[in-house]
C-alpha cells in the first residue's frame, strides 16, 4: 500500500521504530510517498538542511522532531521542543488544510489555528520545509504547467519581436 | 440498537454513513477500500485474546457500498488504507469515549496508506469519525467500555 521509494528519494528514518508515535509514523509515510511520487520533491528534500518540531494541538505531550540532513531525514518523538528550536503547532485539520493547500498559512496564523515559533535564521529552512510538505495535487501541477507554457510563449514572442525590430532595416 | 460486531450493526453503520448528506458531498468520488483490524487484547469481552476481527469497508461516490467482516487479514491487494488497533481502543471510539484522532496520533490506532489522500480528505475523515463515535446506538451485551480491567 505504501508507495515505494524511487530514484532520488532519500531514506526517511523513524528513530523509535515500532514504538514511534502515530504522528511520527504518519509523517514518515507522508514524506516517503511525497518523494517517491515526485523527483522534484525529492530534490527539494535533498537541498533542505535543518530541523523543526511538529507539535499536535490535540495532545500537548506529543511532538516529533524532524531533521533534514541532505542525504537522510530523521524523525524523533519528543515531549517538548528544545530552547531555540523552530516549531509548528496545529490540530489535525489545520495541518491537513496546510499541507493540502486548502488554506493559506498566513490566514491560519492570523486565526491562531497554526502556531509557529522560529528565529530569523531558521526562516529559510522553515519555508523550504513547508514548501516541500505541501501536496502537489493534480490541479496544482496543471496550474504550474499552464504557467510554464505561458512563460515560454511570452519569451518566444518577446524574442521574435526583438528579432523583428532589430533585424528590420 | 444493534449488538456490536453483529450483522445488524454493520448494516446500521452503513446506513449511518450513507444517511449523512454532508459526508456524501464531502467524500471523494473515487472508490476507496479500507480494512479495519480489531486486535484482541485480553480486556475487551468481544474479541478473544490472541484473536482478531477484520472488516472491509468500501466507499464509492460518498456512499458505503460494502461493509462486511472478513474471514482473515486482508492481503493488501486493492486496499487503500489499513487501520489497526486493540479492541479496547475501537470499542472506546464506538462508545464515544476515546478520541480517534488522538489515538491515531499516539499510535494506538496504526494507519497505513496514502497519507496525502488522507490529508486532502481530512474533513470527510473527521466527519465520518464523529458520526461513528457520537451517533452510533451500539448495544453492549457483555458490558460497555471502559472495561474494569482496562
Amino acid at each position: 500500500m505504501t508507495a515505494e521509494a524511487s530514484g532520488g528519494a532519500i531514506p526517511v528514518v523513524l528513530a523509535n521504530g515500532e514504538r514511534a508515535s502515530g504522528l511520527a509514523d504518519m509523517l514518515q509515510q507522508f514524506i516517503e510517498q511525497t518523494m517517491a511520487d515526485s523527483p522534484r520533491k525529492a530534490r527539494q528534500a535533498q537541498r533542505l538542511s535543518g530541523r523543526a518540531v511538529f507539535r499536535s494541538a490535540e495532545d500537548e505531550e506529543l511532538c516529533v522532531r524532524i531533521t533534514f540532513g541532505g542525504d537522510r531525514i530523521e524523525l524523533h518523538d519528543c515531549r517538548t521542543p528544545a530552547a531555540g528550536e523552530a516549531s509548528i503547532s496545529g490540530d489535525f485539520l489545520t495541518i491537513a488544510h496546510l499541507t493540502s493547500g486548502q488554506d493559506n498559512p498566513f490566514r491560519l496564523l492570523a486565526q491562531r489555528k497554526l502556531k509557529v515559533r522560529f528565529s530569523v535564521l531558521q526562516l529559510p529552512f522553515l519555508l523550504g520545509m513547508l514548501r516541500f510538505m505541501r501536496i502537489d495535487s493534480a490541479a496544482r501541477r496543471a496550474a504550474r504547467a499552464r504557467w510554464l507554457w505561458a512563460t515560454a510563449a511570452l519569451a518566444i514572442a518577446t524574442s521574435a519581436l526583438y528579432w523583428y525590430v532589430t533585424a528590420t532595416p | 440498537m444493534s449488538v456490536i460486531y453483529s450483522d445488524a450493526w454493520y448494516e446500521d453503520m452503513k446506513q449511518l454513513i450513507n444517511g449523512s448528506e454532508q459526508l456524501g458531498k464531502m467524500a471523494p468520488r473515487t472508490r476507496i477500500v479500507f480494512s479495519l483490524e480489531v486486535i484482541g487484547d485480553g480486556v475487551s469481552p468481544y474479541v478473544p485474546k490472541d484473536g482478531a476481527l477484520y472488516f472491509l469497508l468500501a466507499i464509492e461516490n460518498g456512499q458505503v457500498v460494502e461493509f462486511r467482516p472478513l474471514p482473515g487479514r486482508h492481503d493488501g491487494k486493492g486496499l487503500n488504507f489499513r487501520f489497526t488497533a486493540p479492541a479496547t481502543v475501537w470499542e472506546g471510539v464506538a462508545a464515544g469515549q476515546t478520541d480517534p484522532i488522538k489515538s491515531g496520533l499516539r499510535g494506538e490506532i496504526k494507519v497505513r496508506g496514502d497519507m496525502r489522500f488522507l490529508m486532502e480528505n481530512a474533513d470527510a475523515v473527521k466527519l465520518a469519525i464523529d458520526l461513528y463515535g457520537h451517533q452510533m446506538n451500539t448495544e453492549w451485551p457483555l458490558g460497555r467500555p471502559p472495561y474494569a480491567s482496562a
